[in-house]
């Protein structure tokens, strides 16, 4: 296999690696999966904030 | 306030410092051998002398395969900022949000494009086209690391923003102010130009192998004179931005300074310890900040004059900086804490006046938000309202201060090196300096080493803060579970090792092969 190759399968697994198994499994946003809107999402890191 | 994780908190804060010092790995050398092979191509372009088309052909080689595989591998601490740090990137608002985006949309495609260009357009772009694409794409990549730069220097001097008390977001209000932050200009120069002396001992000591191997030998002296000259400029210039990073820390983060130093007691005059090994004097405060020497040898007064620009002045020790010092004008750690209180009491009870409709009392918390007495003597020390013992303050002084020697011990080394490479380069004796030669082959994971204690002298310096006196970063903290972020953490080791081992091989095997002949 070329390097050129090489390189590109390296870049593919990675991206597949990073996008789909570690962002959707491992990395959701906290805030976002978690709240519906900016208000409550506001709320609640005021809620972390004061308390 | 909810007891805090420490675990949680220390997993989170290893998990990051993994992920950002495995993508440091890739960063330094992307940043600084662009800049190399568009110089050598420039004097290909110039000379038409093939030879250096194939010293710019080898050098883009080993580019690009840093590149595609360190690639992305800074998306990951995208991902962290919003799963494990939500609190605090809700925080900073769009402060880190606009840098970010104005990364991705000009300069990372700006690099994409040309370094299409730049790989597949020889032969099929003029001469001229095909070197513009090479500067362009060592001016982007130097141009992506400025955005990112600008919003780490925020988090260490926090400007140009409002608190929104209502959406408890930090709001953009000096662009400008921002960017050009003297934090923000002197950690950008500071950063790159590391990358840039990092590249350069790279590509001097890999050609330095190629003259141990006796061959290539034109390519390896060319080339160790272009990166040995592009390094000594870049080592002057970190100098002299090293210099002005001081002067910024001791004004803004005096905390830091302090443990880069080990200096427990301020006074005036204070001399610069040039090589000391710290000790753990009797009169323990129970923390790690109440350190003394076994031995060292200071440059005498040149941390007063390098913090100041004043041989006598007075910089403050750890002990000052938690006790207070009236006479000089320093506020106790105390003092800040209770303040920080009362400006967390503050927007709790803006929030319960929002809650029970009372809109008088709401408006009125509102506006002191806006009230600069109220920023400037209250705000300011939000993040202390966080704190319940002022040894939480203290950063760790063993690790600053080793950290820190050792990165300016090695920048004067790579002065030195370079100064050499360069004299006998001159005198044309390179081939026959054997231990010159092993000493450059030596000298690439120093190269590595110096520049990751940066990393660690400027984070680790910093802390307990993820925003300077505003977010320490226990409080920053997403409230996970802390058994997802150690798995997490143990399969980014995995991912990270794998591409690092690819790296390696995958370079060391095209290092083998060396330069092709007519640069095809």
């Amino acid at each position: 296999m070329t390097v050129g190759r090489k390189l590109w399968l390296i870049i593919f697994i990675k991206l597949f690696i990073f996008f789909i198994i570690m962002k959707l499994i491992f990395f959701p946003d906290f805030l976002k999966t978690k709240f519906n809107t900016d208000q409550e999402r506001s709320d609640y890191v005021l809620e972390q904030l004061t308390k | 306030m909810d007891a805090i994780d420490f675990s949680l908190v220390n997993w989170s804060r290893g998990q990051f410092a993994l992920t950002a010092l495995y993508h440091w790995i890739f960063v330094p050398l992307t940043l600084g051998i662009t800049f190399i092979i568009a110089i050598m191509e420039t004097i290909y372009v110039r000379t038409g002398d093939e030879e250096w088309k194939k010293a710019t052909k080898f050098w883009m080689i080993l580019f690009g395969i840093n590149f595609a595989i360190g690639v992305a591998t800074g998306l990951i601490l995208e991902f962290e900022f919003g799963t494990n740090w939500s609190n605090y990137s809700w925080f900073v608002g769009d402060i880190f949000g606009a840098p970010l985006a104005i990364e991705g949309i000009m300069a990372f495609f700006l690099e994409s494009t040309f370094i299409a260009i730049m790989f597949f357009g020889w032969n099929k772009v003029s001469k001229k086209v095909h070197l513009a694409s090479s500067w362009l794409v060592a001016i982007g990549a130097s141009l992506s690391a400025l955005w990112i730069l600008v919003a780490n220097a925020w988090m260490q001097s926090p400007v140009g923003m409002q608190f929104n008390p209502d959406t408890a977001r930090n709001e953009m209000v000096k662009f400008w102010d921002v960017l050009f932050s003297p934090v923000a200009v002197n950690k950008f120069l500071h950063t790159i130009s590391s990358g840039y002396v990092l590249a350069s001992i790279f590509v001097i000591g890999v050609s330095a192998w190629f003259l141990l191997q006796k061959r290539n030998i034109l390519f390896a002296r060319r080339s160790i004179l272009v990166a040995a000259i592009f390094g000594f400029v870049s080592s002057i210039q970190i100098i002299a931005t090293g210099d002005g990073s001081a002067r910024q820390v001791a004004k803004i983060q005096p905390m830091k300074l302090a443990a880069m130093e080990g200096l427990y007691k301020g006074y005036e005059g204070v001399g610069l310890v040039a090589i000391g090994v710290l000790s753990q004097p009797e009169e323990n405060r129970g923390n790690e900040g109440n350190k003394d020497f076994y031995f060292r040898i200071e440059i005498p007064k040149f941390l007063s004059y390098m913090a100041n620009g004043s041989w006598n002045a007075f910089v403050p020790g750890i002990k000052d900086l938690i006790d207070g010092n009236s006479e000089r004008g320093i506020i106790s750690a105390a003092e800040k804490m209770e303040r920080g209180k009362y400006a967390r009491n503050v927007l709790s009870e803006l929030k319960k006046a929002k809650e029970r409709g009372d809109m008088e009392t709401y408006e009125d918390l509102t506006l002191r938000f806006s009230d600069e007495t109220f920023i400037n003597e209250y705000f300011r020390y939000f993040g202390y309202g966080f704190v319940d013992d002022p040894a939480r303050l203290i950063p760790n002084v063993p690790l600053s201060f080793y950290s820190f020697h050792l990165m300016v011990g090695l920048g004067f080394y790579f002065l030195l090196f370079f100064i050499l490479a360069i004299f006998y380069a001159y005198k044309g004796s390179l081939e026959r300096r054997k231990w010159f030669q092993r000493l450059a082959l030596l000298t690439i994971p120093l190269a590595y080493l110096a520049t990751m204690l940066g990393w660690i002298v400027a984070e680790m310096g910093r802390q307990p803060w993820v925003i300077q006196d505003l977010m320490p970063t226990f409080s920053a903290v997403t409230r996970l579970d802390s058994t997802t972020v150690q798995i997490t953490f143990w399969l980014f080791v995995i991912i990270f090792t794998a591409l690092l081992i690819a790296e390696v091989k995958i370079m060391t095997k095209q290092i083998k092969i060396g330069p092709k002949e007519g640069g095809n």
